[in-house]
């Protein structure tokens, strides 16, 4: 009886997660929020045992974190951790490749669902002795990662003018860009953290809004202005993808991902670039593997460090939500967990097949600036549901925020400062002496 | 080397000071940070200042709409020409042909140094990832020679030049001794930026700048930090093939890389990577106050780092060998010409280590 509960909650899991990943900007940490709130009375009751509880969250992230794919590619609204996959899918998209690019990630997120189940077993061993190495230097950890982010980001002028003064101010264009997105996201970080402007019953979406406006809106928003109109979309019966893109991809991708899982702060697209960039990647299919991979094993993987007996890690927000009713049954639940994953996976990947197919026809049937636009509007209203005004006030300042690397041509990933630079000056403890000069604390 | 194998190494470099790991943890102190930050140093002053500054005697800039081969190979040509009848040294810089915000001509530029000639090729219209679209080729003329009338000096690297995306490479014409002319490559790439001395004397400037609000003894740990990171760079970039001019202002000319490794490749940046992070955490273990590794260095490092990558090597040697096996039952036509096969893996070679910082 137990074991029908369960996959009935994995299935029941997978399937609402694949259809609430393809609405643009609904985070699963959102549904799950709601579907916490909900069902609390009936948990608190003891109706429903904590493995069906554990296989139902886990499910959805499974789920969330290989489709989100479509959103980000398909409609132009990314999560903080499918911004490195949207720019070649887009690109893609615009040659009529967009199934195959969402393929590839795909297949990369196999390989971080086979990664997950397959290290699982050093996990109890090895987990909490890096947890007890790293804790001390985890403020420089985070501060090596956004000094990198600020130094990596080169030129990209045309060195073309005429005098070399003009040379360079022109090459630093999208470095102030950059500069000047990694230090206002950095300050809304602040105002954020410090004085969040959510309503108290859903404080748990506080940082909703701000990821919204810093990732989703500015995508949208250059759909409907560029009134771009993709090509018909070409089914590929194959993926041109060999044993060493698919397993370097993977690698690549798995490395970043459970780095990003074990490091706070750190998104999956993060991990999956630093780790790109250690391994050389060269070859496109390559970095949509290992984007692919590189998100699931930072969902699933920060997740599942809950479960890791004697480590529990608290990682991302489902843990974060959970942690409250949640008590740790050790091995068992940690075993019920990996099978989710195993099961989940699977599924998910058939609904990912046949999810991109559905939309992909859909963009074929409806004018493709039309679904921005409603993208756009659904995006508001679910901001406007949660937050309210307020709410709304903060999409607006992140999406002016957002925009900049849109203008000038540099890199999204600065307004991951957002996080990174509160968190960081915080774990160093001058985090609140910063809030105090601006007038937070 | 990329530039995350150059932060992380700088890092690692950092973390051997115990006084350093002492200071970041005691006082959550950011300066092993430092040691990443100098430590890709190197690489940013080269592409973030000097390649602006360089003054460039010729400049290669050609029509859009309608390009010229035979504009383009003279315009080389004539700078050649010039560096040798002046001897002296000559720049110049062959920009780019945009097309669109994700298209640009490529074209190739060939010094054919048994013939005494420039060869230039106008190739198809390419995307960002350099990727050639079908059907895009020019019509009308696409190959044109020029004639020099000076000796070009045998090349370590570079034959064949791509111009294709973003900014256009450049060269100096270096007029040598022996009546040759030298084709350096992004000359203003590897210069002081890339010398030992100039490690010294940044950590030499942040021992004194930091002296003042520190405390000279504690400053002097963050100056070592400082020059370790310029230090393991500089180093690092000699097992290529550029060099670079190692005891600036003392030296003048850049010295060849010891071309024991494609500095752009897989391997050299992910052992380096793996071999950091192995000795960061190894340093975090040994200042914590309960140790989690308790095995003396040489078996930890056996463990961590010679394990795994003796493991991967294995993997990717077994997916040669199924690569070489497929290829054989299933033979891919080689249509490159096999004289002209070696320049062009040394010009990858080159652009390889570079190419990181124009992305």
């Amino acid at each position: 009886m137990e074991i029908i509960g369960l996959l009935g909650a994995i299935v029941v899991g997978t399937l609402i997660a694949s259809v609430m990943t393809c609405l643009p900007a609904l985070h699963i940490y959102n549904v799950a929020g709601f579907a916490l709130l909900f069902a609390l009375p009936v948990i608190r009751e003891g109706l429903i045992s904590s493995s069906i509880l554990i296989a139902f969250m886990m499910s959805l992230i499974v789920a969330y974190s290989i489709l989100n794919t479509i959103p980000s590619i398909f409609l132009g609204a990314p999560d903080e951790s499918a911004i490195f996959v949207t720019m070649p899918g887009t690109r893609a998209l615009m040659q009529g490749r967009g199934f195959e690019t969402a393929m590839l990630t795909a297949v990369g997120s196999l390989g971080g669902i086979a990664f997950l189940l397959l290290a699982s077993f050093i996990f109890p061993y090895f987990l909490p002795a890096l947890r007890t190495i790293v804790s001390p230097y985890m403020h420089w950890v985070l501060g090596c990662i956004l000094a990198f982010m600020i130094m990596a980001e080169w030129p990209k002028g045309e060195n073309r003018e005429k005098t070399r003064w003009l040379r360079f101010f022109n090459g630093w264009k999208n470095l102030w860009a950059g500069l000047l997105t990694l230090l206002l996201s950095g300050i809304l970080g602040f105002i954020v953290m410090y004085k969040p402007m959510m309503p108290i019953e859903i404080s748990f979406q506080n940082i909703m809004p701000t990821f919204v406006g810093l990732f989703a809106i500015p995508w949208v928003l250059q759909n409907i202005i560029s009134k771009t109109e993709p090509p018909k979309q070409h089914i590929a019966e194959s993926l041109d993808v060999t044993p060493r893109v698919f397993l370097r991809g993977a690698g690549a991708g798995c490395l970043g991902g459970i780095f990003a899982a074990i490091f706070p702060i750190v998104t999956g697209g993060i991990g999956g670039m630093l780790a790109g960039h250690a391994t050389a990647q060269r070859d496109e299919r390559m970095f949509i593997v290992s984007q692919g991979a590189s998100k699931v094993v930072y969902y699933v993987g920060g997740f599942l460090l809950l479960f890791v007996p004697g480590a529990s890690f608290t990682r991302g927000g489902m843990a974060y939500m959970l942690q409250g009713v949640y008590t740790s049954h050790g091995h068992s639940d940690y075993y019920i967990a990996l099978a989710v994953i195993g099961i989940s996976g699977a599924i998910s990947f058939f609904t990912m097949l046949y999810g991109t197919k559905a939309v992909i026809w859909l963009i074929g049937k409806i004018n493709y600036r039309f679904i921005s636009i409603f993208t756009f509007i659904f995006i508001t209203s679910v901001v406007y549901y949660m937050g309210g005004f307020p709410g709304i006030a903060v999409m607006l300042v992140s999406t002016g925020i957002g925009m900049i690397p849109v203008f000038f041509h540099s890199r999204r990933m600065n307004c991951m400062g957002v996080l990174l630079i509160p968190v960081m000056l915080n774990m160093s403890g001058h985090g609140p002496i910063i809030a105090h000069w601006m007038g937070l604390l | 080397m990329k530039g995350l194998t150059h932060f992380i190494s700088g890092v690692a470099a950092a973390t051997c000071f115990p006084q350093a790991m002492q200071i970041s943890q005691l006082e959550n102190s950011y300066i092993i940070v430092l040691g990443g930050i100098f430590g890709i140093l190197p690489d940013t002053i080269d592409f973030k200042f000097c390649q602006f500054f360089e003054k460039y005697d010729y400049i290669v800039d050609p029509d859009p709409r309608n390009p010229d081969p035979q504009m383009i190979a003279d315009t080389i040509a004539q700078a050649l020409n010039d560096a040798h009848d002046s001897q002296q040294p000559k720049s110049i810089i062959m920009h780019t042909i945009k097309k669109g915000s994700d298209t640009w001509r490529q074209y190739r530029i060939f010094f054919d140094i048994d013939n005494k000639k420039v060869r230039v090729t106008m190739g198809n219209l390419v995307n960002f990832s350099k990727v050639p679209y079908p059907n895009t080729e020019l019509s009308g003329k696409t190959v044109a020679e020029a004639d020099i009338h000076c000796q070009i000096s045998k090349q370590v690297y570079d034959k064949e030049t791509f111009v294709d995306i973003m900014t256009g490479p450049s060269f100096m014409f270096i007029p040598q001794k022996d009546g040759t002319i030298k084709l350096d490559f992004l000359s203003w790439h590897r210069r002081w930026s890339h010398s030992l001395t100039l490690g010294v004397y940044l950590g030499l400037i942040g021992w004194f700048l930091l002296g003042f609000w520190l405390g000279w003894s504690k400053a002097v740990i963050y100056g070592l930090v400082i020059t370790s990171g310029v230090w393991v760079h500089v180093l690092q970039d000699q097992l290529g093939y550029m060099g670079s001019n190692l005891f600036w202002p003392f030296t003048k000319n850049k010295t060849i890389g010891t071309k024991t490794m494609h500095s752009g490749d897989a391997w050299p940046n992910f052992s380096t990577v793996w071999l950091a992070v192995t000795i960061i955490l190894f340093n975090m273990d040994a200042n914590n106050a309960v140790r989690m590794i308790n095995m003396p260095f040489w078996q930890y490092f056996i463990f961590i780092y010679l394990g795994p990558l003796a493991l991967i090597y294995l993997g990717d040697k077994l997916i040669s060998l199924w690569e070489k096996y497929d290829a054989k039952k299933n033979p891919i036509p080689d249509f490159t010409p096999t004289g002209i096969k070696k320049d062009i893996l040394h010009q990858t070679e080159v652009l390889k280590e570079v190419e990181d910082s124009f992305a």
